[in-house]
């Protein structure tokens, strides 16, 4: 073979591909090993490239790189006539060489290579960060260790048992069948139950209750205790009698959810959100009971029969806010409203009926029965202490972390009423640990939680006028914290489970202006009794009739009252603060005393609230 | 005398670029042009040369090219435009620390006006 031809033969078969794609035929050989004995360097040489390069740990062509320059290093060496033993004494020591080697040589390679090795970091980081998280909130777990179903049952079990109402009421429920018999759809709020004198439905109810004569006494005798005695709890807090006047005879007695093995589940089980509050439907039928009654006592001539039945309804009222819930006291709303709505209409259509002692006796029940509608939050608080110590942990002085269990219990909350079991699934799992970092701590939700329930109950204090006109400060912060994700995922618990606390304000002002009104109306008819007509103006009332004059809830300005045929009128401005002579539209009649214009009649209505605008009337 | 390692460090960065000034040279040929134009103070051994040469590179202070026409294969090593930059701050600073430490007497006073 012609030796050019073979040397090029072994150049070509030696050159990497790198090269041959370029067109360089370069005979570097491809094989390091080939390449270091190609070099036929002395052994002592030998040994110390081949240590080096291996200890480096480059890449295949880096390696070949360094060790073809440590090859050309030593052959240059020895070609000046040094030994060999020499050069590798001179050398240094080779692990450091290839430390450094290998540290330069990394320093050499692409932006891309560069880039890939922090894209690389960085994801390990956020993997690290990721496992961190999630091992911190797998650490900790919920202990619950404060009763606050105990505490709202404490007003219950205070009352003493002589002085509880419901074992007369449920043995009432139970003789009478009212949840099953007076509070079915033909009877109950859309049926004959609440029927006025007049109506075509009217003879029934007067019928029923004339079949039903030993129930109102023993109401009013159930009414007049302090307090309603009833301790409230989960489906197994009642007894069997407990339900059958709570549900009838036909009804099986609800079973208390059995626990699972799953801690969220016992978290949720445990939670006083499940806590059943039966009671409060019948109290609003049995004083529906009681408010026939007085409507018909009306018709009947019987003032003192108004008046009992009057103060049992407030009773009733009374009695149904006695755990101190917002639900409850929203019942005890809808019971007053009814007494002071029946109470009006009796006033307007029937007024002689009662004597001037009894409308001034009424006068001051109607006063007395504004206290029961002060709004209270206790309940609401308690509700979300609850809460927050089932989702975070409890390091015993006040703080805590968000944790695994309680993010569950959390989802649980949040899909109430869907009737499913929460299980979090892959996606959820993923964000888990980032939304458990994001989220405040169990002393910062305590803190602003507190912060938030002061305002309300200062905002409690601020007249309707203001109310309808500017949001509350606690409304302004929960969409402040809507608008941001990070907000409203950092402040979740307030932002999902804050009391939904507008309405029952709103309406709490509205029935206490009603209350208002049906006091300067029994102090007009009063006036009239005396002078034998009714006064030019309300100032005439003071201070001989009425202590004070309400003011006009909607504006602040004093409530309007004006003669309209001969009867009084008494109406404030509405939400368009104008005086319209006392308008009220269709869509406003049978309101009372709730104000036109909220949410969405006509504004340019009046509130009319003496006598209560309604279809008979009209 | 040998220059202590951690002197070096700053030494030997600057010595390489000056001798890569009078044109590109190979591994070997700066180990020995070293050794002898500063008599062994600044001989760098060949475990710190070929590192810092990579180094140098990286940072774009010098360039090297493959040369595969010769005897053997070698790495030719050349300054860059950043490298002659670079060369200049780092003569200053030595200017300036010789003068420093002269001022101490630590080296002596630079003659003044000399032939």
């Amino acid at each position: 073979m012609n030796p050019t031809s073979a040397s090029r033969l072994h150049r070509i078969v030696t050159t990497p591909m790198s090269d041959l794609l370029v067109g360089r035929v370069t005979g570097r050989p491809i094989k390091l090993d080939r390449l270091i004995e190609q070099a036929d360097l002395p052994e002592v040489a030998d040994a110390l490239v081949r240590d080096v390069v291996k200890r480096t740990r480059l890449w295949r062509n880096e390696k070949i790189a360094v060790a073809t320059e440590l090859i050309a290093h030593f052959r240059d060496g020895l070609d000046a006539g040094r030994e060999a033993d020499d050069l590798v004494e001179t050398f240094g020591d080779p692990a450091t060489a290839a430390k450094l080697i290998r540290r330069a040589k990394k320093r050499n390679r692409s932006f891309i290579w560069h880039g890939l090795k922090w894209c690389r970091r960085v994801v390990l980081g956020v993997f690290a960060i990721y496992f961190l998280a999630w091992a911190w909130l797998m650490t900790g777990s919920p202990n619950p260790s404060v009763d606050y179903l105990a505490q709202m049952n404490a007003p219950a079990l205070a009352v003493p048992e002589d002085d509880r109402a419901w074992p007369l009421y449920r043995e009432l429920l139970i003789e009478h069948e009212l949840m099953t018999r007076f509070n079915s759809e033909e009877v109950g709020s859309a049926g004959w139950g609440m029927a006025r004198p007049g109506e075509p439905a009217w003879p029934e109810l007067v019928n029923w209750l004339a079949e039903h004569e030993s129930l109102i006494p023993a109401l009013r005798e159930a009414a007049a205790k302090p307090g309603l005695g009833l301790e409230v709890g989960f489906a197994d807090a009642y007894t069997e009698r407990d339900w059958l006047a709570l549900n009838g005879p036909d009804k099986a007695v609800p079973v208390r959810n059995a626990m699972s093995g799953n801690a969220a589940d016992r978290l949720a089980a445990e939670s006083i959100i499940g806590v059943l509050l039966p009671q409060l439907s019948p109290m609003r039928t049995m004083a529906r009971v009681v408010a026939g009654d007085m409507r018909l006592a009306a018709t009947q001539n019987d003032g003192e029969r108004v008046v009992a039945n009057f103060r049992s309804l407030l009773g009733i009222a009374q009695q149904s806010r006695e755990t101190p819930t917002l639900i409850n006291q929203l019942v005890a709303y809808s019971i007053v409203t009814m007494a002071m709505r029946d109470l009006a209409d009796i006033l307007d259509q029937h007024a002689d009926t009662l004597s001037d002692a009894q409308w001034t006796e009424l006068a001051h029940e109607v006063a007395a029965a504004k206290t029961t509608l002060a709004l209270d939050f206790s309940g609401e608080r308690k509700w979300f202490l609850d809460t927050v110590q089932r989702i975070y942990s409890d390091d015993g002085n006040g703080g805590g972390q968000v944790t695994f269990d309680g993010l569950q219990f959390m989802a649980q909350l949040q899909s109430a009423g869907s009737g499913n079991r929460v299980v979090i699934d892959p996606a959820m799992a993923v964000g888990l640990p980032a939304a458990a970092a994001i989220m405040a701590s169990r002393a910062d939700i305590l803190a602003e939680h507190d912060r938030l329930m002061n305002l309300l109950d200062l905002d409690t204090q601020r007249p309707l006028w203001e109310v309808l006109r500017q949001p509350s400060e606690v409304n302004l912060q929960l969409r402040a914290w809507h608008g941001s994700y990070r907000d409203k995922l950092r402040y979740a618990p307030l932002v999902t489970l804050m009391p939904a606390f507008d309405a029952p304000h709103r309406k709490s002002k509205q029935v206490q202006a009603g209350a208002d009104a049906l006091a300067v109306a029994i102090a007009l008819e009063l006036y009239r009794r005396k002078h034998g007509g009714y006064p030019q103006d309300l100032a005439t009332l003071v201070p001989r009739y009425v202590p004070t004059l309400p003011i006009d809830a909607s504006t602040g300005q004093p409530l309007l009252y004006r003669l309209v045929d001969g009867r009084p009128l008494l109406y404030g401005r509405g939400l368009d603060g104008d005086d319209d002579g006392g308008l009220v539209s269709e869509q406003a009649i049978d309101l009372w005393p709730h104000m036109p214009g909220w949410p969405e009649s006509p504004e340019d209505d009046d509130w009319v609230l003496f006598p209560p605008p309604s279809t008979q009337s009209e | 005398m040998k220059i202590e390692r951690e002197l070096m460090r700053g030494a030997g960065p600057a010595a390489v670029l000056q001798l890569l000034t009078s044109g590109e040279k190979y591994g070997y040929e700066l180990v020995e042009a070293l050794a002898r134009q500063t008599d062994g103070v600044l001989a760098i051994g060949q475990s710190t040369l070929y590192p810092m040469l990579y180094n140098l590179e990286a940072k774009g202070l010098i360039k090297s090219r493959q040369d595969d026409t010769g005897p053997r294969p070698r790495r030719y090593y050349r300054l860059t435009g950043k490298g002659k930059r670079q060369l200049g701050k780092d003569a200053a600073r030595w200017a300036a620390l010789f003068e420093a430490m002269a001022a101490l007497g630590v080296t002596p006073k630079p003659a003044v006006g000399g032939a």
